[in-house]
């Protein structure tokens, strides 16, 4: 079989091209489709747990400042506890 | 009888990372089984006596056919497993499966009408076959707008999934339609309880075609159901796990 007679396929070529080639662009476009959906899904999740532990570590931060405050604080308190205690001694 | 399975199968942690480690065999053998369906079904096999070469469209009308009709009853049993026990993995399937069958349909008609037209001399008919299977693509696209019409994710789940279980009726129809009634559309040919009345080469074509385009229709659905256990899941740590490493 020659190669025109291949695509000729007999006076049927064009019903015959017709199907695989229709059928190719849409199996090939449904892969397409498909796989850039999974794609931009994953890189958006990506983004959201980027987001969420950037938040999370600025939360921890102004946490970790608060208590270091707080403790701050707490040992002003004392200081100026054991002072008043030692001015009533005095 | 251990039921585990079950629960393991309905778990979207398992099956995310199941079908990871399944996805690159699964492409490399379904390239392969379409690579050599091709070229038996192109080159390699005899023009029909009557027909001529245009009995070739076969190797894809068969197959996209079949597949139109396993993928439904497949959506249909996992909807109603969505439903009965309300898993969400389920509904996934269902609804990833849903655009492919469709293609699938629409592919069978599209394919069919391209061999009717050299065979029968006419595009289209309202044939039983025919117009069963037409019915079959309005079920699947009347599944996915119903599905997209509610805002609620899981109201949509479960009316997509009445629907679809409703339409399954549908099934048997276009199986037997050859048989109950007078139609153009010829019987079968392979799937009967007889010795197949098929040139071997012609019925290799065939068959490797048939496990070639269920096998691509089925890496296509685990990619969807992928994407859709992401949008999903994504407050899940161990998805959280999964993307980032």
């Amino acid at each position: 079989m020659s190669f025109s007679e291949f695509i000729a396929m007999g006076y049927h070529g064009f019903y015959v091209w017709t199907s695989y080639g229709v059928s190719a662009v849409l199996f090939i476009a449904l892969y397409l489709g498909v796989k850039s959906q999974n794609k931009s899904m994953k890189q958006q999740l990506k983004r959201r747990y980027s987001r969420e532990e950037l938040s999370q570590a600025k939360e921890a931060q102004a946490q970790a400042k608060e208590a270091q405050a707080k403790q701050q604080a707490e040992r002003d308190d004392t200081v100026h506890a054991d002072s008043m205690a030692q001015g009533e001694n005095l | 009888m251990s039921w585990q399975w079950f629960h393991r199968l309905s778990s979207p942690k398992w099956f995310y990372q199941i079908s990871g480690r399944m996805l690159p065999w699964l492409w490399t053998i379904t390239l392969a089984l379409l690579a050599f369906g091709l070229y038996q079904g192109l080159y390699n096999s005899p023009a029909d006596y009557q027909q001529g070469n245009s009995v070739r469209i076969m190797y894809l009308h068969v197959p996209t056919a079949m597949a139109s009709m396993f993928f439904y009853v497949y959506m249909a049993i996992a909807a109603a497993v969505g439903y009965i026990w309300r898993i969400k993995v389920a509904h996934m399937v269902a609804v990833s499966i849903a655009p492919v069958g469709a293609m699938m349909t629409f592919l069978a008609l599209f394919t069919g009408s391209f061999w009717g037209r050299p065979t029968w001399n006419t595009w289209w008919i309202w044939d039983a076959r025919i117009t069963s299977e037409l019915i079959l693509l309005f079920l699947y696209l009347g599944f996915m707008s119903l599905h997209q019409a509610f805002d609620d994710r899981e109201v949509g789940d479960r009316a997509a999934g009445v629907l679809a279980m409703v339409g399954l009726v549908n099934i048997p129809i276009i199986h037997y339609s050859v048989y109950w009634w007078n139609t153009l559309h010829q019987g079968a040919t392979i799937s009967k309880f007889e010795k197949p009345t098929i040139d071997p080469s012609m019925l290799t074509a065939l068959l490797t075609m048939i496990v070639a385009i269920i096998l691509f229709a089925l890496c296509i659905i685990l990619i969807r159901i992928r994407t859709e256990i992401m949008s999903r899941e994504y407050g899940k740590q161990w998805l959280k796990e999964e993307i980032c490493q």
